[in-house]
């Protein structure tokens, strides 16, 4: 399994951030495992919006998918249904 | 266009996010010593201001392009990646470290250059904040500044509207306010858009909640209200002040996005929002770009229905096609004199690209 790249990680965790932000909204690396798991937690406006899910899978995943490494990428308080994931999932295309 | 129906999407949040478009770097340490400390007391974080520049030089991007920030990449995002017709563009809630707030001339010059470039699909939202602490177009935070941004983006930006972010404030105010509703209302602009039931960041709920608008309503009867954000929060309030004054639109985001994820919840809530307040008062926005492209969304919600067991248990009328197109479009479309047949001809007329 690739080991993450950290500093690339970074570097787009970094322009995500920026993106939330435009919405008063903010997000920080809460941790990496070795099986390739990023997880996330939603700060500012994002921390208490409905649609964070959908940021999560459209915005968020769709940023942090190209770095080396990284298999899954979960947020900590975006509690869904894989049957509510699976729905999501075609805003990843 | 979704079966037939005009899609006018209410809130399309654009803005050129590239170097260019965030102005000038900061480059006082001070200024971004101050930058920092305020946003990290705010949302907890702030993005790295070096790091901003998602366009390279060659034109090729490491974001998903919509956050480019160009016109191009905007128009393909919403007309051509979605079934998108219409839309009415809006600012977001922002802090210091965004373009809005930092150089609102040049986001008001990314939005005029858009509405230039496809003028018979885009009205300018418009918004503005008489606190100066967080949502729309900006002032320094003063009544005085907030009527100045008004007349400036009416007259010189032609915007079709003002929307407010209120937080710290009542919107029935009448002289922290109602100046800025007179103001609007003499320029020619008739809509004003209230952000609520959604509270930000951690200010008390109840400053979020829809009541302050029901004074609103009557005293400005010839205002169109757009209230924003019936959802959970205050849901039954809402619909009943919607219900019973005329003038109140509900923008209905989530509950939209609902329909792809939590389409029992969408049920439920639309079914409640038929049966008492009717389609006709009801609009859709698809709070783009940050999430996601709409297509998915707007195909779940084509095929929401009612359900047997909300229609035998609640009463809930099922939906049908007509207030289908009202929510995606024709009611919006009304409230801005919009004939929708005739727009759908004239776009149905352009060249490709258009």
């Amino acid at each position: 399994m690739p080991v993450i790249d950290t500093a690339e990680l970074q570097r787009r965790m970094q322009k995500v951030q920026t993106l939330l932000n435009w919405h008063l909204g903010s997000i920080e690396l809460a941790s990496v495992s070795a099986d390739g798991t990023v997880k996330v937690r939603f700060l500012g406006a994002c921390a208490g919006c409905p649609l964070k899910p959908v940021t999560l899978v459209a915005t968020v995943r769709r940023v942090l998918a190209g770095v080396e490494g990284v298999e899954r990428v979960e947020a900590i308080g975006v509690n869904i249904s894989p049957e509510a994931e699976l729905s999501l999932a075609a805003l990843q295309e | 266009m979704i079966n037939d129906a005009l899609v006018f999407d209410s809130t399309l949040h654009l803005a050129d996010l590239s170097a260019e478009g965030l102005g000038d770097a900061i480059t006082d340490k001070a200024e971004m010593d101050a930058t920092v400390e305020l946003t990290n007391r705010l949302v907890g974080g702030i993005g790295n201001l070096d790091l901003v520049n998602y366009r390279h030089a060659d034109g090729t991007y490491d974001l998903p392009p919509e956050f480019g920030g160009t016109i191009e990449a905007m128009y393909d995002w919403a007309f051509k990646r979605a079934p998108i017709d219409m839309a009415l563009v809006g600012n977001a809630p922002v802090i210091p470290t965004g373009a809005i707030l930092r150089a609102p001339e040049k986001y008001l010059r990314f939005v005029s250059e858009m509405m230039k470039a496809h003028p018979e699909r885009l009205l300018f939202g418009g918004g503005t904040d008489p606190s100066g602490q967080l949502g729309g177009t900006p002032t320094a935070g003063s009544v005085k500044d907030a009527l100045e941004s008004v007349e400036l983006q009416i007259t010189e930006f032609h915007a079709s509207s003002i929307k407010f972010y209120p937080v710290g404030w009542r919107c029935d105010d009448e002289k922290f306010a109602y100046p800025l509703y007179e103001k609007a209302r003499s320029l020619g602009v008739n809509v004003i858009q209230f952000h609520k039931n959604l509270p930000t960041l951690r200010e008390n709920v109840e400053s979020q909640g829809p009541h302050d608008l029901q004074q609103v309503s009557r005293d400005f009867p010839d205002m169109t209200i757009l209230l924003h954000h019936p959802m959970q929060l205050y849901f039954y309030e809402t619909v009943s002040i919607a219900q019973r004054n005329p003038n109140i639109y509900l923008v209905c985001t989530p509950l939209i996005q609902y329909s792809l994820y939590r389409p029992r919840l969408a049920q439920e809530l639309f079914g409640h929002l038929l049966h008492e307040v009717g389609s006709e008062k009801l609009i859709w926005g698809s709070e783009g770009v940050l999430v996601g492209n709409p297509t998915r969304i707007l195909d779940a919600f084509s095929k929401l229905e009612i359900p047997q067991d909300l229609r035998e248990g609640y009463g809930f009328p099922q939906f049908t096609e007509q207030d289908k197109a009202n929510i995606v479009g024709a009611t919006l479309a009304t409230v801005f004199g919009i004939d929708v047949e005739a727009k759908k001809q004239e776009l149905a007329a352009l060249p490709t690209g258009r």
